[in-house]
């Protein structure tokens, strides 16, 4: 008989993959549901953004803690290809669409048509989705896409309206897995995830990073995500 | 954002969509149709899908990876490509419940055109299939170039998207690097290979480079590659089996073992690689893994298009090998072999060249138990078969056979399995080498000998264009080695090049006549497409004669 102890983060990411599957489902019908709901009536159908809402957090959680603990065994696969930014964008944007409906919340999206780059499409989408789905809690009205080149560096910025990141947060950028904070029940475990996804990404000597900043686009918070 | 800035029509698009969950296909077929969609099929098994494709031909596939039991999305989209299913311009897309980069890295040679990951809506499922409409539409001179197997065309092509720096620049470079090593032109490749991969670690083009370097004879370099790929991605399953050639290339099977084992133990369910696995244990003389490793290239490739009667026969050989430890093992062994063969008999019923080799393993496993009236029977029986087969054996399955023949006390049937195989192989060192063996004559090795000297002039000849030198000593070694089947092509070859300049309908007579001395090679022979090229054109010579 093996060690129960030892089998457990094997039968961990198992169930995780089984409720994820469950979720997806789950998700796909929601979806349908609103589908069904007649287009004038969706803004500010408060009960069915808040089942959108958090079951994409759930979905988002579990993607990442899979992918985090196949990192841990270097089993996370790394697919560096050449992709369109806008229509990776736009394609982002299009996933929250009827959230974003429902909680009333204006998308703007900033990119040039022309702008390819080399990143993992997936795993650059789980990052970005977990922040959009972050903001869309936080953002007061508006939400900012934005990809652009900066000093050689490809540059996706995810801005809200709300009231930014919490000084602590932003001080201690590096060290995002303070430990839960009970007001918010954040684990800092998207952020943590997003550094580490960036780091993946490399050209020559330098990699990516992750960085948080307050009121330069909107209002509100604004994250960073650097990709040589 | 509902409606769309492009205007692609999907009115007259054929579907098809394929999920195990019923729930998932009729919520994916809603969507289909909310984009215009009329023509819609749905299937719920790789299987299901498979059959459907044969009928028609679809533009547009929706499959999810995970499908239960049986084919999964990837051995699906495999089997479409290699039955050729699929039209070049046509769309699959992998519907997948979590991150796809496993299923890419593990399978980089059979792509879909797009992973898409489940949840997703309508809008973003839209705008996807537009973007893959508008890069067919765009590319549609170069599918259509490649369906015809115009690769000088399609390079061209290529070049021209490269040049004008378009949005499919990239996809058009890494076409163009595959193309280029298709036709060999290693050093082309590999300069377009490394400047992609030189500073990013970009999967395919790293892979690419490396393959390249073997492809041009560097093993030592290529080792090196293949190690840095793998470290630097070591879930990119391909570059094992890339390393694990190189190492045998070296000289260093224990070692292509021990990366391949690696390889199996990220990536369990490739059939080619268990399969190759197997190979290289066996010789190794690892008979355990040996046996594991043709069980699971037997048991995954139920379900695939690699499903091949070599695993079957090879696991039974390896378990026949096995037998004599203790009773009870042996007893379940001999049980295998049984199941094995019969299930190997029951799917390949009419290949005359698997019953003879099923009846020669259970012969052997009938020798193993002491049984010879069974082993006497299975071996008359084979040599049998052996004489209705209508083509020759490849030289490894040759020398299985010889092998097997011997050992049931067949060794005249032994010689003229290898002395048939000689005639067309005799450039093959293994089979010259088992030949000699059993041949006290050697006159036919000697003879071969002068052949392929006679042949490597020619060959030198040819390349200078005088070919009235070469065809003197191409037609002298063709004399000598009348069935060899390099000698006999390159013969041809020179009779057809001769012909262009001199039209003399002898030649195009003398040149079908060496042609038919090669008729029976083996269709799985590497040269066997050259063949058929080479009797086409004289065929069509002749007529327009």
């Amino acid at each position: 008989m093996s060690d129960p102890a030892a089998l457990f983060p094997t039968v961990l990411a198992s169930s995780v993959h089984d409720i994820k599957n469950s979720l997806g489902m789950l998700l796909q019908s929601l979806e349908a549901v609103v589908e069904r709901v007649p287009p004038e009536q969706r803004p500010g159908f408060h009960e069915l953004a808040v089942l959108q809402y958090e079951a994409a957090r759930v979905n988002n959680s579990l993607v990442q803690l899979l992918a985090l603990y196949k990192l841990d065994n270097q089993q996370l696969p790394l697919n560096i290809g050449y992709h369109m930014v806008a229509d990776f964008l736009q394609e982002q944007g299009l996933r929250n669409q009827n959230l974003l409906t429902l909680k009333q919340i204006e998308l703007e999206l900033d990119v040039d048509d022309e702008l390819a780059w080399y990143f993992d499409y997936d795993l650059i989408a789980s990052v970005i989705d977990n922040i959009v789905t972050n903001s869309i809690r936080y953002t007061h009205s508006k939400l900012l896409l934005r990809a652009c080149v900066e000093d050689n560096q490809l540059v996706f910025v995810v801005a809200d309206d709300g009231p930014g990141y919490p000084r602590a947060m932003l001080e201690q950028s590096d060290k995002y897995l303070l430990g839960i904070n009970r007001s918010t029940g954040s684990t800092g475990l998207g952020l943590f995830f997003a550094g580490e996804i960036a780091r993946l990404h490399r050209h020559g000597e330098q990699h990516g990073r992750v960085e948080l900043r307050n009121g330069q686009c909107l209002p509100g918070g604004e994250f960073r995500l650097y990709l040589p | 954002m509902d409606e769309h800035p492009t205007m692609i029509s999907y009115a007259d698009k054929s579907f098809l969509i394929l999920d195990d969950f019923p729930e998932f296909r009729r919520s994916l077929r809603t969507m289909v149709q909310q984009l215009g969609a009329e023509d819609i099929d749905l299937a719920a098994t790789g299987e299901e899908a498979i059959s459907l494709c044969a009928n028609r031909r679809y533009d547009i596939i929706l499959s999810d990876y995970n499908l239960g039991e049986g084919k999964d999305g990837q051995q699906v989209l495999e089997e479409l490509i290699e039955r050729k299913l699929l039209r070049r311009g046509a769309i699959f897309v992998m519907t997948t419940a979590e991150n796809s980069t496993a299923m890419v890295m593990g399978a980089l040679e059979y792509q879909p055109d797009a992973y898409i990951t489940k949840p997703f809506n309508k809008v973003a499922l839209q705008a996807r299939l537009d973007k893959l409409m508008e890069k067919r539409l765009a590319l549609a001179d170069i599918d259509q170039a490649l369906e015809k197997n115009d690769t000088a065309r399609a390079i061209e092509l290529c070049d021209r998207e490269i040049q004008s720096k378009s949005r499919y620049a990239l996809a058009c470079l890494r076409t163009k690097a595959e193309l280029l090593e298709q036709e060999e032109r290693f050093d082309e490749a590999a300069k377009i290979y490394a400047s992609l991969s030189a500073d990013r670690p970009v999967p395919w083009a790293m892979l690419g480079l490396a393959r390249v370097t073997l492809g041009k004879g560097e093993a030592e370099a290529a080792r090196k590659q293949f190690e840095d790929v793998i470290k630097q991605l070591p879930t990119l399953t391909p570059a094992y089996d890339g390393l694990a050639k190189t190492w045998v290339g070296l000289g260093e099977p224990i070692k292509a073992q021990q990366v391949l084992l690696e390889a199996v133990r990220r990536s369990p369910k490739a059939v080619l690689r268990q399969s190759e696995l197997g190979k290289i244990a066996s010789e190794n003389g690892d008979l355990e893994t040996a046996t594991r490793a043709f069980r699971q290239a037997v048991n995954l490739g139920r379900h695939s298009i690699h499903k091949n009667p070599d695993n079957y026969l090879k696991l039974a050989d390896c378990l026949v090998k096995g037998i004599g430890s203790n009773p009870v093992e042996d007893k379940r062994s001999s049980d295998e072999v049984m199941k094995t063969l019969h299930e190997l008999d029951t799917d390949y019923k009419g290949d005359k060249q698997i019953s003879m080799r099923s009846l020669l393993t259970q012969g052997s496993l009938a020798k193993k138990q002491n049984r010879s009236k069974d082993a006497e029977n299975a071996a008359v029986g084979a040599s049998k078969l052996l004489k209705e087969l209508d083509s020759g054996l490849a030289p490894s399955i040759a020398l299985e056979v010889a092998e097997k023949f011997q050992t049931l006390g067949k060794t005249e049937v032994a010689r003229d399995v290898l002395q048939n195989c000689a005639e067309l192989y005799s450039d093959n060192d293994q089979i010259r080498a088992k030949f000699a063996e059993l041949e006290t004559d050697s006159n036919v090795m000697k003879q071969t000998d002068q052949a392929l000297n006679l042949n490597g002039l020619g060959i030198t000849e040819f390349e200078q264009k005088k070919y009235d030198d070469a065809l003197l000593h191409f037609r002298e070694a063709v004399k000598l080695a009348p069935r060899n089947i390099s000698i006999v092509l390159n013969t041809a070859q020179t009779l057809v090049e001769k012909y262009r300049l001199q039209p003399d309908a002898r030649l195009l007579t003398e040149c079908q006549g060496y042609l038919d001395q090669v008729r029976s090679m083996p269709t799985d022979d590497k040269r066997y497409k050259r063949f058929q090229g080479l009797l086409q054109l004289t065929q069509q010579l002749k007529q327009a004669h």
